[in-house]
């Protein structure tokens, strides 16, 4: 009977304590396996350093929350700014070229964005990759929308579908109102971005429909007011009953953000200052506000690494007081395999596999736990951060994990493993009276 | 030259002023026969057992086994030369209770030589000993004859030179007593291994040709 069997059959004598034993170990480290997963891939996934642009101008205010919302669509705009500062921008030489955005409604959840054709043909969201539309045709006209590869498949939609735009950047907002339905022309090729997340149409599309909210806002007090010039009009919008455009007023067209590829970096910090010095604009560069977004949530991480390592000690202690309490009712055991031949180190040596062997199989569980949980948790972690984050199967940290509980396991076992090899065989063998 | 030879052997036992000394001043077993050992309770046979076995080491004399002076060897070497060379059968059968029997009578030869056939004979020898379909079976699922029967084949499993039973009918009533006797008797004298039975038991004493008393032993 080999070595192996034997720890084997011992555990499975206590199968009911070893199991609770590793179950201990495992919550502890698929705690730590969880949040280093985490860390990694929100890091990598907010990290990008080659994107295709690399400062966003938007409205005054906060620089983390322009980027975010701009390229993650992670909470509220910061605000808009007038168009004629966006025209004055692109005059601007220092700059290769730019993608204005307005947001504003949504469909099924998720963001209209308004942009330009130059979506499709200049810009890039990573470095030397543009936008691919996988089916059908970017915009060409207004009242026209191209969705991404997530909003696609999220909500069946295929190109020829029309879909109803709804008030507000989020689903149910207040207020919420329907503005008739748009046809879907293209669907864009999966980018692993937030542009998998966008509904995309013209900005004066964008623009249109809230002039047309404020329009209906407007009849509606007229007619409250003994107007009632407009009862009966309704305004449904598509794309053949919309060729023509109208004026709008100033405050209907500004823009929500754009993005910036510069000529060269040397250009970086005049273009920032310049933007900054004025009155209506603010600019960011994401991969400084993410590192210093990182810096502060790193700070947090920290704090609940360690109390997910503690939990792995707690673990790894109650390993320790199983063995411990067990070994009084195992002295006969010990002294029986004693008689039979085995070594004092042979004794050592299973009471410490035995340790090892619980923490090794916690160790696993724990990898696993956290890997299922990750996954279930893959839609909503998506959603809540706004981008999308990849777990892979197996991790380098997975191996050290693995190594550190075991180390643990061995240790503590120690102890427990020094009176079993003290263990005398004579008294021990004695009959029980 | 005896397989068993011990001489001016001593044995302090006890701490405090509760102490005795166990001493033989000679005592050998020729090879191959069956000899029973008799003594009450408290008459040092148990001790003598553990001597012999290594379990326990000697204060003074030698103890020789197969030509091999146990007195002189280390711990783990004795426990080496137990494994290989000698098999006891406990008189409280002393099985461990998360192991089949046939995993039971492996043990009996899980430290000593490797070899590959160890489950084979495990086998053989619980189906000769009546327990083929009881082979896995946990110990509490045996009667106590069926315990004492899983101890036999595991005392001869590795196939000893000696075989040591202390009191092996103690806890079994005169039918299994005599079975166990005559199947003890069969396999050790099949396998050439010498018996040595320790009891307090004169029905088992009637049943070998040579007995001695510990009490003419001791000194």
């Amino acid at each position: 009977m080999s070595f192996f069997r034997i720890v084997l059959n011992f555990l499975r004598q206590r199968l009911f304590a070893s199991t609770l034993t590793a179950a201990s170990v495992a919550v502890g480290v698929a705690l730590v396996a969880s949040i280093l997963a985490l860390r990694l891939e929100s890091e990598r996934a907010f990290s990008q350093k080659d994107t295709g642009f690399e400062v966003i101008v938007g409205a005054k205010g906060s620089p983390l929350q322009l980027v975010l919302n701009t390229m993650y669509h992670l909470g509220t705009p910061v605000g808009n700014f007038p168009l004629e500062s966006y025209e004055k921008l692109k005059t601007d030489r220092r700059v290769k070229y730019m993608l204005p955005m307005v947001f504003g409604d949504n469909v099924g959840g998720y963001k209209v964005i308004g942009t330009t054709p130059e979506f499709f043909t200049t810009f890039q969201y990573r470095k030397d990759t543009g936008i691919r539309v996988a089916n059908g045709q970017p915009f060409t006209t207004n009242y026209q929308i191209v969705i991404g590869a997530e909003v696609a498949q999220n909500l069946r939609l295929k190109v020829g579908d029309s879909v109803t735009i709804k008030h507000g950047i989020q689903e149910g907002a207040p207020g919420e109102h329907d503005h008739g339905k748009m046809p879907i022309v293209g669907i864009l090729a999966a980018t692993q971005t937030a542009i998998d997340k966008g509904v995309f149409s013209t900005m004066y599309t964008v623009w249109d429909i809230h002039y047309h909210e404020y329009e209906e806002a407007q009849e509606a007090a007229e007619k409250a007011a003994g107007g009632g010039k407009h009862e009966d009009e309704h305004h449904d919008h598509d794309a053949d009953e919309h060729e023509h455009t109208h004026t709008m007023p100033p405050e209907f067209t500004s823009v929500t953000a754009v993005a910036v590829k510069l000529k060269s970096p040397i250009f970086f910090e005049a273009f920032i200052r310049s933007v900054n010095e004025g009155t209506q604009a603010q600019a960011a560069m994401p991969i400084q506000e993410i590192m210093a977004l990182f810096a502060i949530v790193g700070n947090i991480n920290g704090v609940l690494l360690g109390i997910s390592y503690l939990v792995i000690v707690i673990g790894a202690i109650s390993i320790f007081v199983s063995l411990y309490n067990s070994l009084n009712e195992r002295r006969r055991e010990i002294a029986i395999l004693r008689s039979l031949g085995a070594r004092r180190s042979t004794i050592l040596m299973l009471i410490l596999s035995e340790a090892v062997s619980i923490g090794l199989l916690g160790g696993i569980a724990g990898i696993l736990l956290a890997r299922l949980g990750l996954r279930f948790a893959k839609e909503f972690l998506t959603k809540q951060i706004g981008n999308n984050l990849d777990f892979a199967a197996f991790y380098s940290f997975d191996a050290a994990l693995l190594a550190g509980v075991v180390l643990l396991s061995a240790m503590v076992a120690v102890i427990p493993a020094m009176k079993a090899y003290r263990t005398d065989v004579a008294q021990n063998l004695a009959p029980l009276s | 030259m005896p397989l068993l030879e011990i001489t001016n052997l001593a044995k302090h036992l006890g701490s405090g002023e509760e102490t005795f000394t166990l001493r033989v001043p000679h005592f050998s077993v020729e090879r191959g026969v069956e000899l029973v050992l008799t003594g009450e309770s408290g008459s040092g046979k148990t001790t003598l057992l553990n001597l012999i076995c290594g379990i326990i080491a000697a204060d003074e004399g030698s103890i020789t086994l197969d030509a091999t002076d146990i007195t002189k060897l280390s711990e783990a070497q004795r426990d080496r030369f137990r494994a290989e060379r000698i098999g006891v059968v406990y008189q409280t059968f002393n099985l461990l209770q998360g192991f089949t029997a046939k995993e039971n009578v492996m043990l009996g030869a899980a430290f000593g030589k490797h070899t590959s056939n160890t489950a084979k004979r495990a086998e053989e020898l619980l189906a000769r000993l009546g327990l083929a379909d009881r082979m896995n079976r946990k110990p509490r699922e045996l009667s106590v004859g069926q315990q004492q029967r899983v101890a036999v084949a595991r005392a001869l499993v590795a196939a000893p030179i000696l075989l040591l039973a202390d009191e092996p009918t103690a806890n079994v009533d005169a039918a299994n007593a005599a079975r166990v006797m005559d199947e003890l008797r069969a396999l050790a004298k099949e396998q050439g291994s010498t018996l040595v039975v320790i009891t307090h038991d004169d029905a088992v004493k009637q049943m070998f040709p040579y007995s001695q008393a510990i009490r003419d032993l001791v000194a």
